[in-house]
């Protein structure tokens, strides 16, 4: 069929279905009935994610690689006075985030149908909330209506945590609550800043960040100063983008903002912790790419040096941490902070390969992980403990969860023909271009995964089977083996032929990155700053 | 050849996953069994196809023309990321030339004569229901794998067939995974191979790079990378410690790093003793006859760059020289026949790379050959004698099944004569060319190369022939019960061996150098050199005097004769010699045995203090020490104190101190505003 | 000497008001004596019903007029040649929101008063008086009424504060709340005097006229004023008696004076204000830079340890006033427009958030311990999913009505280069987020607690939640209209800004530099 608001419908299906859903509920009980059946419930959320899903399946087909813009674009007047709208669009970059969440959720429901037992109704609600959230803030091209969308998605994921976590859900809630927060907020000021900078050069009021269908005014036109007479600190580059990347660094998590991370995963019910690697996780990554960047390229020269460092800790430090849980969900965590790792790394190289390599790798990060919490979950329906002591000779009753778990496992460390190898590849490539020695340290993370990933895989999967609870343990059935087959199927494609993807992802990147130039070289001309270089666009550094 | 018959090259590593994928889902996801027939013949099949189509291909090479023989079958690009000249593309693309055609022959006929030895060797293996089709998806996926690794056409497809051969050892080592130190083995393989595997990517990234900073279009396939290898020979890089380098030189090194995890060289070759762990026909495949070459394939797929990297070449050569020695050694004193054979197996895979290194990669890859095929031979005669001894593999328990097991006997004295380089089985004239090569090269000190080899020559001799005389000699040591049922396995088993047996005698045909004149009229004897040398054109051909050759031919057997005498002397003839002298030189003795603490030495100075550190100090102190008890907790207990210790107390509840507070505030203001 | 050319209009909200309290007092006394009304037993809870019925009345009619000359916007001072008060945009916009919260306070009272046992018709007689205070206050451009206003206002609500005569905390909070109020508005009247030595009138204008800040005396003045309205206002350090009263008075009543007392302090701060004593530079600015900064934090930290929802919410309400005080840093049109709507959204969120509290209140006890919230979400999912929305929106989260305030105001703050204030700002709104967060997670991942919450709810708690809810959504989502489904289309941000721009070039004429 053919929609001219496939982006709009996307987004805001699954909220739709779940306030219908309510409200039918509020006027049944009003009649006197008891309210809607919680496998009703379940049954229309899972449909309308799947529907979404569907729907979603279009703006892959109907994506044109050649247009370096946006695509599906539409605009409306929100708050108008105050340059606020409603303003979404799709791109090489978000294209595949926005799959990846359509793509997510459904399964996690499906994933869920059974571990969920008290009050299914609101655990559904706020699936669907959470679903809606996270697609607005990858489409929104408008820097109000990104933050909206953005801090709205906390709420329900705040839920999922604490209410149908574990023993320390509250607290883990509450952390994550916090962390993203301070970051968000101290983000929401330099956004101020920009807006109101724009206005004093152009006198005119508008938080769009690129123009609007038929010209507009563009955030991006603003011209940040560097510094020199007259600037306020908090009006140059260096301290906006430190605000937005602070906040976007907290969500990725890059260590040493990451604490909130694996409280929140162990915590966390599996859907909650598959959302969170698959999707939230990104939001930091996306951000840094659609934000931060673009908006303070000229302070890249100043800042890169910091997170690349940070990352390339991030990757040794994460997979050390990881190699010493007990808690299976704890090294998975830890884990998720080492790939993050990698995806940063690529996307600071500043050059095509690195940053392609970056894109495609939150997709492979969101997949693979994912599916790593799905395992685990499985397992602690099964038997209500993670700790990898607990467990030993599991593939012997279990041989199905073995198989899955081993593919998963693979693609988790890199191995080629699954997805993991070919975005950490791409990243190691660009990486090596700009900054050598600090990819040969990152490569280094390659050995080390396998060691954590191999230890708790030999751990729980391989040896006698001691514990007397496991040896009848009881096999995956066809709904857990149908959703680990969904998650297994893009690992081997984009493993094996990931020329679709990287198609689509490239021209966006390549045009972001020229674009990324020029803005640099605009806002170092306008006061001249000798130490400020010029941005890698594909070419060397 | 048409480009139609191109695409024929992409079906010889796709039938074999096709086998594999099969099984994978009938086991993995299905769970539905399938009959015993089928999986041998989809298994077998898929790999005889296979073996089919490499004889098409190298029989279609051979027929073509010229020297440039090459067949490539390009697919479609697999990852390609960039703009301009920089662009960075893997394309999915076969490549079929001399050394490839050499290397699939091998490792699809092998194989597929390993595959059907399996299918009698597994047969007795109830331990996990599925563990036939499992091992055969397993077996298949390694074929797969291995094919990869030969056939493809750049250093990431190579990378890919590289770590997938990596994953197969692993999960065939731990085959028996209910036992924990078969997983144990298992992941060790892997994660030491993926320390090689490091620098092999560093390598790759390393090329890219310097083909990017030349400005000439950077491709990683063998083709690009030949053609555009001027441009970045004589680049240099300057070393943290100040001194220049040559680029290739450090490009060279790196990838050598693989190819030392891989092919298990010091001081990476721990893992391969342990991989014995593994069912034999795995250890005949893996650790023998295929996977453990990859390195010494890749060495010399990549002549030309070593050709131009005198470091990197002589640090193979001597690394190959010295593990030679050094696995030898430890051979000697091993009482596990699968771990003598392992241990022989890094000290072949030794001499490999001395050749490579100096620069004889036609004789790298002659001993190749011949070793898969000795050395298969050897490990699935063991296996044989293993299955007659009912899963017994310590020599020390046996002795004197000559009789009791006499085709095993006879194909493991073929095996055991072809290594132990007699004339004139294969061993014999790829370990002479070896010699000579060595002593022909311009490296530094390849007269003490030389002499290591031949010392190691004579080691090997002993070694293996106390091996046989400890195993098919002598009174025997198992209980007499077992002794009885102790007989030849079935034809399935044997017939493999025999064939094997054939090409280990006759293998070195396929190289007789120069100076036995012309016996059968091809005007140039070494006909695998004729047919290999195109693709080495930077490789200087060594050259000796006739007379010289002779003589060191003549030294090499004396040498042999000698080691294999000693071990007829101390095992058969004065069986008492050989404890007594263990006394005399417990010491030693002990080192030997034990490997010289290697294993030990890396666990002590490597892993524990690395787990250690991560748990108390990265983990416990500044993860949730500082980071979540001083930073995040600190703050919030922060705020906490400031609300109930300090601003509580002006919340006193008393009217009177509100008023003060509000006075205060009022004094301030008009203090403020009136001063 | 013609007759004063008066126009009674501007009167109007107050008479309607005023008459509705005479109402509420006779008809109590007379009902009181009767057996039945209107063929119905007459009882206490009857009684009071009827009083509210009548009181709600009396605040629609005043609302009403009060927007209706919101919207025509003119601006009419009552007694033209001296005019002492005048209902322009501003004043007539903000009577319209007292008059209005009021409304909804009522009609959150009635049910609960029952539940109290304290049903007395007074009640509403002492609401309606204050509210008519306030409506003076605001509409007041002169420093007498504005006396008269704040005292009309006070009076009737320290005697609500201790509307509960059987408890001893309620009697306390009245008499602490008395005491320390008529201390304040002493200093408020003696900085009028000394204003009106200075100036010789009383009038806004004059005293703008003549202001001289090189005068000690009219710096004085001007001061103790402010300090007089920083006490309504709850500013730190003139705040301490806030959690007390609010925790002592009856919930009813702190739904009602939380609300009502900063809109009209507010309101009347910013009309003085407004007349920017330009020649005192930044003493002014720094001042409010201060009180705001100091408000924040001493709010929101200790927020952080009370274990009391209602002095949670007291020291919330503080932190808030923090946030309305960084909208006069700037003295700009954008920052008093955003302190406006601020009050708009404080409206409604904070008279939710006590509504809830309102309507937790059981077995004559008021709903006191944080504890009793436990467990709500399966007892009363609905209550708990508006108190949900009501903290969210009081900790300023997208989609709710306190965002959009808090955005505005920060906003206003960056623009006029305040950002290290807005900065505190945020810091202190994610340490809020902390205890706002408290509530939802007693109430969804704790177990009920012992005491389940009263069963039913007065149609009037529901009714107002329901007001309350749309209204921080509607706020939240679309502030200013252009709603993409069918709603009434309110354009509230306009409302804002029109209101202000009377105060910048409204009656007085002075040029103003900002």
């Amino acid at each position: 069929m053919e929609l001219e608001h496939l982006i709009t419908t996307v987004t805001f299906l699954p909220l739709a279905t779940g306030l219908l859903l309510l409200a039918t509920g509020v006027i049944a009980n009003a009649l006197g009935g008891s309210g809607l059946p919680p496998s009703l419930w379940r049954t229309v959320g899972f449909g309308s994610t799947g529907v979404t899903f569907l729907l979603s399946l279009g703006f892959f087909r109907r994506f044109d690689p050649t247009d370096t813009g946006y695509q599906f674009v539409e605009y409306t007047k929100w708050i108008p006075d105050y340059g606020v709208h409603y303003h979404v669009g799709i791109d090489g970059i978000s294209l595949l985030l926005v799959l990846l969440t359509t793509f997510l959720m459904p399964v996690v429901l499906l994933a869920s149908w059974k571990d969920v037992q008290k009050s299914e109704k609101s655990y559904v609600f706020f699936m669907l909330f959470l679903e809606t959230g996270m697609l607005g803030a990858f489409v929104s091209l408008n820097l109000f209506q990104f933050y909206v969308f953005w801090e709205l998605m906390l709420v329900p994921m705040y839920f999922i945590i604490g209410i149908w976590g574990g023993p320390r859900r509250v607290y883990a809630a509450v952390k994550f609550f916090l962390f993203t927060m301070v970051g968000s907020l101290l983000m929401l000021v330099a956004m101020l800043v920009v807006y109101s900078l724009f206005q004093q050069q152009t006198g005119i009021l508008t938080f769009d960040l690129v123009s609007p269908p038929g010209g507009g005014p563009a955030l991006l036109d603003t011209v940040v100063p560097l510094g020199g007479p007259g600037v306020a600190w908090w009006q140059t580059q260096y301290w906006l983008f430190a605000a937005f990347a602070l906040a976007f660094a907290i969500k990725v998590p890059m260590v040493p903002l990451h604490t909130w991370l694996p409280d929140a995963h162990v915590e966390a019910p599996t859907a909650g912790s598959v959302v969170l690697a698959g999707v939230l996780l990104k939001m930091g990554t996306y951000g840094f790419l659609r934000f931060a960047l673009p908006l303070f390229p000229a302070a890249l020269p100043d800042w890169t040096p910091t997170i690349i460092i940070l990352s390339v800790v991030g990757i040794i430090y994460g997979s050390l941490v990881a190699m010493v849980q007990d808690d299976i969900k704890k090294l998975v965590a830890y884990s998720s902070v080492a790939h993050l790792g990698f995806v940063m790394l690529g996307m600071f190289a500043l050059n095509v390969q690195g940053v392609n390599g970056s894109v495609l790798q939150m997709v492979n990060h969101g997949l693979s992980t994912g599916a790593l919490f799905l395992l685990v979950g499985m397992l602690y329906e099964r038997r209500h403990t993670r700790q990898i002591a607990d467990f030993g000779g599991v593939a012997k009753p279990m041989p199905v969860y073995a198989f899955f778990f081993g593919l998963v496992t693979m693609s988790s460390i890199g191995l080629p023909m699954l997805n993991g190898f070919v975005g950490e590849f791409l990243i190691l490539v660009g990486s090596f271009l700009s900054h050598p020695w600090a990819t040969v340290f990152a490569t280094s993370g390659v050995v080390l995964a396998a060691a954590y990933m191999l230890w708790m895989f030999r751990r729980v999967l391989f040896g006698p089977v001691e514990h007397a609870e496991n040896r009848k343990l009881i096999d995956l059935d066809w709904r857990e083996r149908g959703v680990l087959l969904a998650m297994v199927i893009p690992i081997v494609w984009i493993g094996v032929y990931p020329d679709p993807f990287l198609r689509r992802i490239e021209p966006s990147v390549s045009a972001l990155l020229q674009d990324m130039q020029a803005r640099a070289e605009l806002a170092t001309a306008a006061p001249p700053r000798p130490e400020a270089v010029a941005i890698a666009v594909g070419e060397q550094p | 050849m048409s480009e139609r018959a191109n695409d024929l090259l992409r079906w010889i590593p796709l039938l074999p996953l096709l086998g594999a994928v099969f099984h994978g889902v009938m086991i993995g996801i299905i769970r539905r069994s399938t009959p015993r027939w089928g999986v041998i013949a989809i298994s077998c099949g898929t790999v005889g196809l296979s073996f089919v189509l490499s004889s098409v291909a190298f029989v279609a090479l051979v027929g073509i023309p010229g020297d440039a023989t090459v067949l490539v079958d390009r697919v479609y690009t697999w990852i390609g990321a960039g703009i301009g000249a920089s662009r960075f593309t893997a394309d999915l693309a076969f490549r079929v030339d001399p050394l490839s055609a050499t290397m699939i022959l091998v490792v699809t006929g092998v194989g597929f004569l390993i595959h059907v030895y399996s299918i009698g060797y597994m047969d007795d293996d109830h331990r996990d229901d599925r563990g036939f089709q499992r091992f055969f998806c397993y077996l298949n996926l390694f074929t797969f794998s291995m094919l990869m690794l030969v056939l493809g056409d750049n250093l990431v497809l190579m990378f890919l067939g590289w770590e997938g051969v990596g994953l197969c050892s692993y999960l065939l080592i731990g085959f028996w995974y209910a036992d924990r130190w078969n997983a144990y083995c298992g992941a060790k393989a892997f994660i030491v191979n993926r320390i090689g595997d490091f620098g092999f990517l560093i390598g790759i990234f390393l090329i890219y790079t310097a083909l990017v900073d030349a400005g000439v279009p950077a491709g990683v396939g063998f083709a690009e990378i030949a053609s555009h290898f001027g441009a970045i020979a004589d680049m240099t890089v300057a070393t943290p410690w100040g001194s220049e380098w040559l680029l290739v030189d450090l490009i060279g090194l790196c990838l050598f790093l693989g190819a030392v995890g891989k092919s298990a060289q010091i001081p990476l070759y721990v893992w391969l003793p342990d991989a014995m762990a593994g069912p034999t026909p795995v250890s005949a495949l893996i650790h023998a006859a295929t996977m453990v070459t990859a390195g010494v394939y890749m060495v010399c797929r990549l002549s030309f760059l070593y050709a131009a990297a005198p470091v990197a070449s002589a640090v193979i050569a001597w690394t190959g020289a010295v593990t030679a020695l050094f696995a030898a050694t430890i051979a000697i004193t091993q009482s596990d026949i699968k771990k003598v054979l392992a241990y022989s197996t890094v000290s072949q895979l030794g001499y490999m790379f001395l050749a490579a290194g100096c620069g004889g990669f036609t004789g790298a890859i002659f001993h190749l050959v011949t070793h898969a095929f000795f050395k298969a031979l050897l490990f699935l005669a063991a296996g044989a004698v293993i299955l007659a001894m009912h899963h017994e593999q310590n020599i020390e328990k046996m002795g004197g099944l000559r009789r009791r097991i006499p085709m095993t006997h006879l194909v493991f004295l073929v095996g055991v004569v072809a290594i132990s380089g007699f004339p004139p089985f294969s061993g014999f004239f790829s370990k002479d060319e070896i010699l000579a090569t060595t002593l022909a090269s311009h490296l530094p000190g390849h007269a003490v190369l030389y002499a290591i080899g031949l010392f190691t020559a004579g080691i090997t001799a002993f070694y293996m022939w106390r091996l046989y005389f400890k195993v098919f000699y002598g009174e025997s040591h198992a209980p007499a019960d077992l002794l009885d049922h102790v007989k030849d396995p079935d034809p399935v088993v044997v017939n493999p061996l025999l064939v094997l047996a054939f090409l280990s005698a006759t293998g070195g045909m396929l190289g007789i150098p120069q100076i036995y004149g012309d016996p059968f009229g091809i005007e140039h004897m070494h006909s695998l050199n004729n047919f290999l040398s195109p693709v080495w054109p930077a490789a200087e051909p060594h050259g000796v005097a006739h007379a010289t050759e002779i003589m060191l031919t003549l030294v090499a057997v004396a040498v042999a004769l000698l080691g294999a005498g000693l071990a007829y002397q101390l095992y058969v003839r004065h069986p008492a010699w050989p404890g007594r002298l263990a006394q005399r030189l417990s010491g030693a003795y002990a080192l030997l045995r034990d490997k010289y603490y290697v294993d030990e030495l890396y666990d002590a100075v490597i892993v524990r203090p690395l787990v250690k550190f991560s748990d108390v100090v990265l983990f416990r102190t500044i993860d949730a020490g500082l980071i979540d008890g001083v930073a995040v907790n600190g703050t919030a207990r922060g705020v906490r104190a400031l609300a109930s210790g300090g601003l509580r107390r002006l919340q006193s509840g008393l009217a009177q101190g509100y008023v003060v507070s509000m006075l205060v505030g009022t004094a301030a203001l008009l203090w403020y505003w009136l001063r | 000497m013609s007759p004063p050319e008066l126009h009674l209009s501007v009167l109007g909200p107050v008479v309607a008001v005023g008459i509705g309290a005479m109402f509420v007092l006779i008809g109590e006394v007379l009902l009181s004596r009767a057996k039945t009304f209107l063929g119905r037993p007459v009882n206490a809870s009857y009684i009071g019903s009827l009083l509210a019925m009548v009181s709600m009345l009396s605040l629609g009619v005043a609302t009403y007029m009060a927007a209706e000359v919101a919207s025509s916007g003119t601006a009419l001072a009552f007694n033209v040649g001296n005019p002492m008060f005048q209902l322009d945009g501003f004043s007539a916009t903000v009577t319209a929101l007292i008059g209005f919260a009021a409304l909804l306070s009522c009609a959150l009272a009635m049910h609960y008063l029952d539940e109290l046992h304290i049903n007395h018709g007074e009640f509403y007689a002492l609401i309606l008086f204050a509210t008519s205070g306030m409506m003076l206050l605001v509409a007041a451009i002169d420093m007498l009424p504005v006396f008269l206003g704040i005292e009309l206002m006070s009076i009737p609500i320290y005697v609500l504060a201790g509307f509960d005569r059987r408890r001893l905390r309620s009697n306390e909070s009245a008499m602490k709340y008395f005491l320390i109020g008529s201390f304040a508005s002493a200093i408020l009247l003696y900085g009028i005097a000394l204003l009106y030595g200075v100036a010789g009138t009383t009038s806004f204008d004059g005293i703008r006229a003549a202001f001289d800040p090189s005068n000690p005396l009219a710096l004085g003045g001007l001061a103790l004023i402010v300090v007089g309205f920083a006490f309504k206002i709850s500013s730190v350090p003139f705040h301490q008696w806030t959690p007390d009263v609010y925790e002592g008075a009856p919930s009813a009543v702190t739904a009602f004076m939380s609300v009502t007392v900063k809109l009209a302090a507010f309101a009347a701060l910013l009309r003085v204000l407004a007349l920017s004593f330009e020649p005192l530079g930044d003493l002014l600015g720094n001042v409010l830079w201060v009180m705001a900064a100091l408000t924040m934090v001493v709010g929101n930290v200790m927020a952080v340890v009370q274990d009391n929802i209602k002095r949670l919410l007291a020291y919330s309400s503080i932190a808030h006033a923090g946030y309305l005080l960084i909208g006069f840093v700037p003295g700009t049109s954008a920052g008093y427009s955003a302190v406006v709507f601020y009050l708009i959204a404080y409206l409604f969120m904070n008279l939710g958030a006590f509504g809830v509290v309102v309507a937790l209140a059981h077995r004559g006890q008021d709903c006191e311990r944080m504890e009793s919230l436990a467990g709500l979400a399966q007892s009363r999912p609905g209550l708990a999913a508006l108190m949900t929305l009501f903290m969210l929106s009081l900790a300023g989260i997208p989609g709710t009505a306190g965002f959009t305030g808090k955005f505005l105001i920060f906003s206003a703050a960056v623009d006029a280069g305040q950002v290290p204030l807005a900065i505190l700002g945020v810091l202190m709104s994610v340490v809020s987020v902390y205890y706002y967060l408290r509530v939802p997670v007693l109430m969804y991942m704790r177990d009920a607690s012992e005491e389940g919450p009263r069963a039913d709810l007065g149609s009037g708690e529901i009714v107002v939640l329901m007001i309350c809810a749309l209204g921080v959504v509607y706020l939240g989502l679309v502030p200013n209209g252009n709603a993409p489904w069918p709603v009434p289309e309110m354009h509230v941000l306009d409302w804002a800004r029109d209101s202000v721009a009377v105060l910048f070039d409204g009656l007085s004429t002075a040029a103003r530099s900002h």
